[in-house]
């Protein structure tokens, strides 16, 4: 009894560097060897599909990189596969962040890798960089879209931008995309943007903040949202565009399935110690 | 000049501020409005500033490491170093945008930023592993809902078995929804009298003393 | 040339800061986080410049002449190092946190409170069983929820199982973020992951 007592308790107290290979091999393999497990769709990214095909070509769409490296991950694939979505729609982006980097991800991580045939840069899209000041700057950018960004990201004038010539402030957006890794969140673009100047908002969210955000979808507050890698796979599936967040969910559901194994394990290690405890006492 | 000390000048600022904000947000008075754009744009300005006090104080602490002859006074002359690299680079036109501001970026910073995030999965794994133990019928909750909702977002939850998805979308859609609007309008409530509290002076941890 | 040496960089800096994990706390690792905070720090000084040149001084120089004061006023922020006038410091943070208060609490009440609260008037009549069910579920978990932080009535008899029901809602929902958690965090990992494999060892093996 003794020695299974002794056996739990190693169990229970495992070296956790063993867990810590454990997870990078459960990570790598599927990397390496994709199995390609099929995505369902949500109500919730159909909600945003549905919502982007049915704009007009030519609207006006906010699109907040308000992520920085460190969420790049998470966001930059929904963020991809949006952008591409508005560009395959015809439709013209403006993009800002809140970050201090975000302006600069979308820049280096998402316009090289758009295939945009004929786009120009003023007309077809443009990106206003960085807004300082939180919830305030985008309060300020709403109302007047130049008074906090008078430049955009590559310091041109924004006044000298064609796309930017009739557009003034939040009441020209037809439709706002926020991928946000803290603050500004959608909380933020809700209050400043949605129920300030009308304008419908999408969500691209970390899978850690979809408890919260659920509420305002059910309220219909938020148009749709993605839920982080497993709501970008599901949107590269839509679009037809399978890429990155398709290859990278295998590796997510092995993660999680050695998770959930570990955390059986030691729950069953603490019954069959508490049990065998029991049993000496009696 | 004590007059200046005054924490009486700090919620005024505050409650003015504020004041303003709320009042045009409800009613359009078009001088107001343009006086509350103003305070917006010079509220983006001091953020900017103090965008450098980070800086400064890595300077300080790497300065009086250096002085005193600390164990980590290198790596804090190695992080100033890499600092003043960043900033060189970035003033190079076009302002931070020069070939070599976005390949310290690309190379430098991105990486480790998102690797430093991305360590939590080691420490979250075996949190889970070593600490998550249904001890009472809350903790058993939690762990089975949690266990829905992981093999919602997983793949692999569907190809277990197809009623794990449905059940963890239903109770997404429903009890959690409840008790997350609970939650929201809980804080949303406590937001709106922490606020006040400010705006009115009684938090004397933003106003001072 | 750059590009090569930039992907070397790349790997051996994730690769330093992954080695706290399995080997411990090194060397290595620490380079790689005292590097992190340098550029990071970096970062926001060229950041802040670029938006006071665009905010503040172009716009002086272009005729603007009033923002001198907001300036002037911005570069009090720095005298919270000094002792004798650490106080001024205090102005601008207070309008920083005046005008944040204001835009964020106008909308609230809207936004977070009025708009939630009517959306929890679902049907329960009128709709097939299931769904009356699950929005009288919705409903339950948001009453007690809410009624499990109220403080202001003692919670005996009845009302604390009303209260016990909220707790278990509050697990619903903590349980639910435990679980989103887990994918937060392994996304992060996989990315990294990624590039060490395909973008760093794949082309350095030959592989595809």
């Amino acid at each position: 009894m003794n020695e299974n007592k002794g056996i739990f308790d190693k169990i229970e107290n495992m070296n956790v560097r063993i867990i810590y290979i454990l997870i990078i091999i459960c990570i790598a393999i599927p990397i390496i060897r994709p199995v390609g497990l099929p995505i369902q769709i949500s109500e919730s990214t159909m909600s945003v599909y549905d919502f982007i095909e049915k704009l007009p070509e030519g609207s006006v769409v906010l699109v907040g990189f308000e992520t920085g490296a460190a969420g790049w991950p998470e966001l930059g694939p929904q963020l991809n596969i949006f952008m591409q979505h508005i560009f395959d729609k015809n439709l013209k982006p403006i993009i800002v962040s809140g970050n201090v980097d975000g302006a600069q991800l979308a820049e280096m991580y998402t316009i090289p890798q758009m295939n945009k045939p004929g786009k120009v840069y003023g007309k077809d899209w443009v990106n206003l960089g960085y807004i300082a000041g939180g919830e305030s700057g985008i309060a300020a950018f709403a109302s007047s879209i130049t008074s906090i960004t008078p430049r955009d990201y590559f310091n041109t004038p924004v006044e000298n931008l064609e796309m930017m010539k009739d557009i003034k402030s939040a009441a020209d957006f037809k439709l706002a995309i926020v991928c946000s890794w803290g603050t500004p969140g959608h909380s933020d673009y809700l209050r400043q943007y949605t129920t300030n100047f009308g304008v419908p908002l999408i969500v691209g969210a970390q899978t850690t903040t979809v408890p919260g955000l659920v509420p305002y979808y059910q309220s219909k507050q938020v148009v749709g949202y993605t839920s982080g890698l497993r709501g970008a796979g599901e949107y590269e599936v839509l679009t037809h565009h399978p890429g990155y967040a398709v290859a990278s969910l295998d590796a997510a559901s092995s993660y999680h399935l050695v998770v959930f194994v570990l955390i059986v394990i030691g729950n069953l290690a603490m019954v069959a110690k508490r049990f065998t405890t029991k049993k000496e006492v009696t | 000049m004590s007059f200046l000390r005054s924490r009486y000048i700090n919620v005024a600022i505050i409650f003015t501020s504020a004041f303003l904000m709320i009042f045009t947000y409800f009613f359009k008075v078009q001088v107001l409005s343009d006086a509350a754009t103003l305070v917006q744009k010079t509220v983006s300005l001091f953020a900017a500033f103090t965008l450098v006090l980070g800086a400064m104080n890595l300077t300080l602490i790497a300065y009086r490491q250096v002085q005193k002859k600390a164990p980590t006074a290198p790596f804090s002359v190695l992080a100033i170093v890499v600092m003043l690299m960043m900033i060189i680079t970035g003033l190079i036109p076009p302002l931070m945008n020069s070939p070599q501001f976005n390949w310290m970026y690309n190379n430098i910073q991105a990486p480790t930023d998102s690797t430093m995030y991305a360590m939590m999965v080691f420490f979250v794994a075996s949190a889970c592993f070593r600490a998550f133990r249904a001890r009472s019928k809350e903790a058993l909750v939690m762990l089975v809902i949690g266990s829905f909702i992981i093999f919602t977002y997983a793949p692999i939850g569907a190809i277990i078995w197809p009623g794990l998805p449905v059940i963890g979308s239903w109770i997404e859609k429903y009890p959690m929804t409840g008790a997350s609007r609970g939650f929201s309008i809980g804080v949303a409530l406590g937001g709106l009298g922490i606020g006040l509290r400010i705006m009115l002076g009684r938090e004397k941890a933003i106003t001072g003393e | 040339m750059w590009g090569i040496l930039g992907n070397w960089i790349n790997a051996i800096l994730t690769i330093a800061i992954i080695s706290f994990a399995v080997p411990g706390e090194n060397i290595f690792y620490r380079i790689a986080e005292y590097i992190m905070i340098g550029v990071t720090a970096g970062y926001a000084v060229v950041q802040g410049i670029r938006v006071v040149l665009n905010l503040g001084i172009s716009p002086m120089m272009g005729g603007q002449a009033y923002m001198l004061l907001p300036i002037l006023l911005g570069l009090l922020v720095y005298t919270r190092f000094s002792k004798q006038y650490g106080y001024l410091s205090r102005w601008p943070i207070a309008l920083m946190v005046g005008s944040g208060i204001g835009v964020s609490i106008r909308a609230i009440p809207e936004v977070d409170i009025m708009n939630q609260i009517k959306a929890s008037f679902l049907p329960i009549v009128g709709v097939n069983w299931d769904v009356a069910v699950s929005n009288i579920i919705l409903l339950i978990a948001l009453l007690s929820t809410l009624f499990y932080f109220f403080m202001t009535v003692e919670q005996k008899g009845a009302l604390r199982q009303i209260s016990v029901v909220g707790r278990y809602s509050l697990m619903i929902l903590f349980g639910a973020y435990w679980g989103s958690q887990l994918m937060t965090r392994s996304t992060m990992f996989i990315g990294r992951m990624s590039f060490l494999i395909k973008d760093f060892l794949f082309p350095l093996l030959g592989l595809g």
